[in-house]
């Protein structure tokens, strides 16, 4: 990890007023909702209101675009990497510190929708909810981060939102491909258990590598530990960023490469 | 010289390259096992599986032992890669107060959709619960009392209670505003932006919030359908009347169930609205015949009456006077204008359709009105 990666990255975001315009408008949107929700409807004074922890993609989202990317459009990466420090210190400390952000960001929005709560109805201080809520927004933001480090490396600029949409769209694709396909092997009485499972297997995919999430309350309950999250949460990290240190040592970097 | 210690800029770092290589393929089993063999990885990949300290019954058995017993079905609907359903199993359901309290206070019955939004290919348990109206898009729990074991959800959910529907001014009702009232229950942990609700021991639970909140449901879900439903303002004689014999005014005798969304409708829409219950209270002689669901023993003394009219669904009116040559049966609920035209047929002895299309399509009303 690279501490002067971390602190520019950071700094560069900060010089982007509409980014932070757009990470004022994230965090006021939930509140304004929840507001509106408790001014209209008496019983949810008395309710914790939180959004959903999968807000923390979009706090990723608003750090990670072209994080990398942009570095290698106005050649600043390859001044960067005139200094003793490889490529993967590199690549993890983009990580790291889009990561760190965002689970900052995100968990601050949870903490300010909780404390609303909590005015209004101090017994809501110590549910565990926000706790969990917390902790799960922080491992989405480090998956969402991982997967978007890859991307922002595969192009330059701002592109790797167009590969985002471009993945996206192949999904939504996909998965009205597979409905249909499995919808007309049922109506024909074919065996669709092995279309039903392959696609079942490529939207799982799919959602792991978009929807890092992990339920975190689920493990709390003793006895049952379904592994199967944590494994691909483990996964899209690794590979992820395995794949951008990669794709970044085949790369030849100049001044100004767009 | 001594080499340098630092690393080149385009270091390679292996160990990374094999673990990513290693939890791909750790990963791509899970997913595929998931899917061709789904019981060799439960324990990895199912949430819902694993080790409870509620006593499961299946479908059949529950409902056989909760007629028996008299104790409601909770019905705990699961969705797999729900996360909702995930917490709800995971978290709820594993909470030992929760568990004390349904294994005391219900007979749990548990079924497992395998994916939220397929419903062409829903088969046993799944595909019953499905037909009868059942939620199969998130973890939800229903409580359904022993008397109404293989009804709806719909009828379920329905209640024309007062107390139970919330209702504290009735001059809505009596302006026939019911509608909508008696069955909005759908209530639960989450709302549709995911923010918790708060609980208020309902028929039904959707989604997962926190253990408190389930706690809560289970303790209040068991007084659902507890309260008798409404009467109206409906001046109703004594079921006596029935044996005596017929004066100037024509009878109108209400046949009507104890539950189910079509009587529901009729007590709240007809027996609370201005219009209906002072011309019936003026015209008539009213008689209300209630059949209760899950007592074999009170209805068999009334079967007489259904035979009697050829009445086969309930609810019914049936108005028999000295000036009409037969009873008139109006079978089902058919709403207001519905029952206005029949309440005006059996005064005047004239045919009188207000509304045609209500009649066909009576809001409210399960079968159409039919006169004889």
């Amino acid at each position: 990890m690279n501490r002067a990666v971390c602190i520019t990255t950071w700094r560069e975001f900060k010089a982007n007023k509409v980014r932070i315009i757009m990470l004022t408008l994230l965090f006021l949107a939930p509140l304004v909702v929840f507001t509106m929700r408790r001014c209209t409807s008496p019983e949810a004074l008395n309710e914790d209101l939180l959004s959903h922890p999968c807000m923390a993609s979009l706090f990723t989202l608003l750090w990670a675009a072209g994080v990398i990317g942009r570095e290698v459009q106005n050649g600043t990466i390859a001044l960067v990497l005139a200094r003793p420090i490889s490529i993967a210190t590199y690549v993890y400390s983009k990580w790291f510190a889009v990561a760190f952000a965002a689970s900052l960001c995100a968990v601050e929005a949870v903490f300010c929708e909780h404390i609303i709560s909590a005015v209004n109805s101090p017994a809501l201080l110590w549910q565990t909810e926000f706790l969990t809520n917390s902790v799960e927004r922080v491992l989405l933001c480090f998956g969402t981060a991982a997967f978007l480090i890859l991307l922002s490396s595969l192009v330059s600029g701002l592109k790797d939102l167009a590969l985002l949409a471009g993945f996206g769209f192949i999904f939504m694709t996909l998965a009205t491909v597979g409905s249909m396909v499995h919808h007309l092997c049922a109506a024909a009485n074919f065996d669709a258990e092995l279309a039903r499972g392959l696609a079942k297997s490529v939207e799982h995919i799919f959602v792991g590598i978009i929807y890092p999430y992990i339920p975190l309350s689920v493990f709390f309950s003793g006895d049952l530990f379904a592994v199967g999250s944590l494994i691909s949460y483990s996964t899209l990290i690794t590979c992820s960023l395995a794949l951008a240190i990669k794709v970044l040592t085949r790369k030849e970097f100049s001044y100004a490469a767009d | 010289m001594p080499p340098t210690k630092s690393k080149s800029t385009r270091y390679q770092p292996k160990a990374l390259y094999f673990c990513a290589g290693a939890l791909l393929v750790l990963s791509g089993l899970c997913n595929f096992g998931e899917q061709f063999a789904a019981n060799y990885f439960a324990q990895v990949n199912d949430y819902l599986a694993g080790t409870s300290p509620i006593k499961w019954r299946t479908r059949q058995q529950g409902e056989l032992e909760a007629v028996e017993k008299h104790k409601p079905v909770l019905y705990v609907v699961l969705v797999k890669g729900d996360v909702y359903s995930m917490r709800l199993s995971g978290e709820g359901l594993h909470d030992s107060n929760a568990a004390a309290i349904i294994n005391k206070n219900y007979i749990p019955v548990k079924v497992v959709f395998n994916e939220a939004g397929n419903y062409k290919t829903l088969t046993g348990d799944c595909k019953i619960l499905q037909d009868r109206g059942f939620n199969m898009s998130s973890g939800s729990l229903i409580t359904v009392p022993w008397q109404m074991v293989g009804m709806s959800c719909q009828d379920v959910l329905s209640t024309s209670n007062l107390a139970e529907m919330g209702v504290e001014d009735s001059a809505k009702l009596e302006q026939g505003q019911f509608y909508g009232y008696n069955q909005n229950y759908y209530h639960g942990g989450r709302g549709q932006f995911g923010e918790i609700h708060g609980p208020t021991g309902r028929a039904i639970f959707n989604g997962y919030a926190n253990r408190q909140q389930l706690i809560d449901y289970l303790q209040t879900a068991t007084l659902w359908h507890q309260l008798p439903p409404t009467k109206g303002k409906v001046a109703w004689l004594p079921a006596e009347t029935l044996q005596k014999p017929l004066t100037e005014k024509p009878r109108l005798i209400a046949l009507v169930e104890n539950y189910g969304t079509a009587s529901d409708s009729m007590r709240l829409d007809i027996f609370w609205r201005k219009t209906h219950y002072e011309r019936i209270n003026q015209s008539f002689e009213p008689v209300l015949v209630e059949f209760h669901h899950g007592d074999r023993a009170y209805n068999e003394r009334l079967q007489y009456l259904k035979d009697k009219y050829g009445v086969t669904c309930l609810p019914a009116l049936v108005v028999e006077g000295a000036k009409l040559k037969a009873p008139m049966v109006q079978y089902g609920n058919s709403g207001s204008s519905g029952t206005d035209d029949f309440l005006h047929s059996a005064l005047t002895g004239e045919q009188k359709i207000s509304n045609p299309q209500l009649d066909r399509y009576p809001h409210g009303a399960h079968y159409r009105a039919h006169h004889h």
